[in-house]
């Protein structure tokens, strides 16, 4: 029995359980830019770890090891969460895009496991914002896979689907209300002088917390504001290009990078995520770009951008639509110009060809989305005539292939208001991107791939008219989700 | 001279004889193994086939090695009574004489049974087992009091890795101070383990003997 005594205490001498748990960053004051993590311990900065952190000491089993911010999504239908890890759906996910085990989960990975996975049936959330010069309505429109419904959310501005909370399944439909950014039962206080444009979710730390970026103008200009939703905490980073903010991959640098519009002109920044002060994430907007043309009627200079591998290299590239389509094959300069392909006019074209006459026909400002599949196209909607195509670009020639959709036969006949939102996803569970084509008077029609398998007869559907009492539109900004169904 | 004697006796015996002479030649052997009472056995057999004389002198013999001193001064006895010849009643008588003096000898006296030792735990054993004790509570202490601290989350990472340093630092020092109370409580064991009272000098009282032996039991 004496022994066994010894034999306890030398045990538990030496052992003492050290496993630090934290409550804020300021308690993390080992190394450098100490963090709390969502498990409470501490994390410090380290470049040997590919999150740039690792665990510290006194961290219990985690003690030293690299941090990770993957995880296994709950809900593969919604874009903005922290990478994920691979399991069955998400390897054959991440073999066709890295970025999406690498960097963040993004609408892309959500539509290449919409395609890939073979068990996965997403319902489709789409949070519509509305604008028509002075006035904005918020539309929540849904499809549950066998019927299409639309409501009026009350909130003041930008309805938006953010991603679920960690580990949880159903999406967070945000809007602007009375000075806080509003969902479910929360409502987080946002600064009064701050006029939101845009609310997103990305893992912008790579810090796997609930996080939204929020874009805003204020009296000093653009701005994003990273909020994390857990907390409500909240920290501006400045920034030129602050509208239509689309988040994707450019550098492979494990963080996330944008692509944002500038205010109301045709220039567009992309914002890469770089290590600033303190060693907070920031963007690095030098890199800029302009769309050529213009439009009458003063429809937005940018409406949309997209991500898409696009050039079957496994590595995001950015499509802007707009004035003009631009589709960079990202290498590198990201958007730069010397891997841009720009589609202008009616029909859509090459500027460079000289069908695309840019003194004559250039009048535009496309809606688009990207249609990932076999053959990689585009969906781009001309304004402000109303015409639908489905676009395949190819590198060399830049001669785009034209496949026009046809419209059901309506009273408005060619009067009828153009498209000028488009969202793809599988909206019938047959593992093909659909259409949903969206017009000025917010009536939405479909194409579901398997009725269009012929090119050469793309056909529209009437899916579900808003219950507005406005009509032609100027802008829709739609933000994408879903959840298993 | 008494296996001088009995062999003269023996070697006397006629060849004649023949199933006492079968006797007499198994006491022959048992006797030279100093199988006696065998050997008495055998002598008896052959008395009584052949009652010879010099087989009560023989008898007489076996016994005295047996340390029946009486029954050999028996068969003496009848053996001079038989008339032998002088020099063997001289010889008859002079065995008498022994057996007689051996006879009268007192049994030896067994020592008296020796008191078990036993120990005392004296006051040196109760002080140093005393400060053991007391630096072993310490020293449990100290490890608990560490381990208290380890426990301890409350301030910031650099706050608890201080404490938790000091932790450790108080857990190898509890750890040594248990390890000295543990030894010196170990030594005042030993040590009345060790300190027999009675650890005496016992005196070996037999005859013919003298020495002395140090008896220690652990």
């Amino acid at each position: 029995m004496v022994t066994r005594a010894l034999l306890a205490l030398v045990a538990l001498v030496g052992c003492v359980h050290a496993d630090y748990q934290c409550s804020a960053d300021s308690d993390c004051n080992l190394g450098e830019a100490g963090r709390c993590e969502l498990d409470h311990r501490c994390t410090e900065l380290d470049p040997a770890c590919p999150t740039l952190r690792r665990y510290s000491a006194l961290s219990g089993p985690s003690s030293s090891t690299c941090f990770a911010d993957q995880l296994a999504p709950a809900n593969l239908c919604a874009a903005g969460q922290p990478p994920a890890v691979e399991d069955a759906c998400t390897a054959s996910v991440c073999a066709a895009l890295p970025t999406c085990c690498e960097v963040g989960w993004s609408e892309a990975c959500v539509q290449q496991a919409q395609r890939a996975c073979s068990d996965l049936t997403c319902d489709t959330r789409i949070a519509i914002t509305a604008n028509k010069a002075a006035k904005t309505e918020l539309w929540d429109l849904r499809w549950s896979g066998a019927a299409w419904s639309a409501r009026l959310d009350p909130r003041r501005s930008v309805l938006a689907w953010l991603a679920p909370a960690p580990t949880t399944i159903e999406p967070r439909l945000v809007g602007f209300d009375r000075e806080a950014l509003v969902f479910d039962d929360t409502a987080l206080p946002v600064a009064a002088t701050h006029n939101y444009l845009e609310a997103t979710s990305v893992d912008f730390d790579r810090d796997g917390r609930a996080t939204a970026v929020l874009a805003y103008t204020d009296a000093s200009g653009a701005h994003l504001e990273v909020m994390k939703l857990d907390d409500g905490a909240t920290r501006p980073i400045a920034t030129a290009a602050a509208t239509r903010l689309s988040w994707g991959d450019v550098d492979h640098d494990v963080f996330p990078d944008a692509i944002a519009g500038v205010g109301a002109s045709s220039r567009y920044n992309l914002l890469s995520s770089i290590d600033g002060a303190a060693h907070l994430r920031e963007v690095d907007d030098r890199v800029t770009t302009s769309m050529t043309g213009n439009s009458s009627g003063n429809p937005p200079p940018v409406r949309s951008f997209d991500w898409i591998d696009f050039d079957g290299d496994h590595l995001l590239d950015v499509v802007a639509y707009g004035y003009s389509v631009d589709l960079h094959l990202g290498k590198g300069d990201a958007i730069g110009t010397s891997t841009l392909i720009r589609l202008d006019c009616d029909p859509p074209g090459a500027t460079n060809a000289p069908s695309c006459d840019q003194l004559a026909q250039n009048e535009q400002a496309f809606a688009g989305a990207a249609l990932a599949g076999d053959v990689p196209a585009l969906v781009i909607a001309t304004h402000p005539k109303r015409a639908l195509y489905r676009v395949e670009v190819r590198t060399s020639p830049t001669t785009p292939i034209l496949h026009p959709y046809n419209f059901p036969d309506e009273a408005c006949g060619a009067a009828c208001p153009p498209i000028i939102a488009i969202v793809t996803r599988d909206l019938d569970g047959d593992h093909a991107l659909d259409v949903i084509a969206i017009d000025a008077d917010l009536r939405v029609y479909t194409a579901l791939a398997k009725d269009n398998l012929d090119l050469a007869k793309l056909a529209l559907q009437p899916a579900i008219q808003l219950p507005t009492t406005l009509t032609d539109f100027l802008a829709i900004r739609t933000s994408v989700t879903g959840a298993p169904r | 001279m008494k296996r001088f004697a009995l062999a003269a006796l023996l070697l006397a015996t006629p060849a004649a004889a023949q199933t006492a002479d079968d006797h007499l030649a198994r006491v022959r052997t048992l006797y030279d193994q100093g199988d006696f009472i065998h050997a008495r056995d055998e002598l008896l057999a052959a008395y009584q086939l052949e009652p010879r004389p010099e087989l009560l002198f023989a008898l007489g013999q076996v016994e005295l090695n047996l340390g029946h001193f009486a029954p050999a001064i028996t068969y003496y006895e009848q053996f001079i009574a038989t008339n032998p010849a002088a020099d063997q009643i001289a010889l008859a008588q002079q065995a008498i004489g022994a057996a007689r003096a051996r006879l009268g000898e007192k049994p030896p006296v067994a020592p008296p049974p020796r008191p078990p030792p036993h120990r005392a735990w004296d006051r040196v054993d109760t002080t140093i087992a005393a400060l053991g004790g007391a630096t072993l509570a310490t020293g449990v202490g100290f490890v608990l009091y560490g381990d208290h601290l380890g426990d301890d989350h409350t301030g910031s990472l650099a706050a608890y890795q201080r404490r938790v340093s000091h932790a450790e630092r108080a857990q190898w020092i509890g750890a040594a101070s248990v390890a000295a109370g543990a030894l010196a409580i170990g030594a005042a064991v030993l040590r009345w383990r060790l300190h027999l009272i009675d650890g005496e000098l016992a005196p070996i009282a037999a005859p013919h003997t003298a020495g002395v032996t140090w008896v220690r039991r652990w």
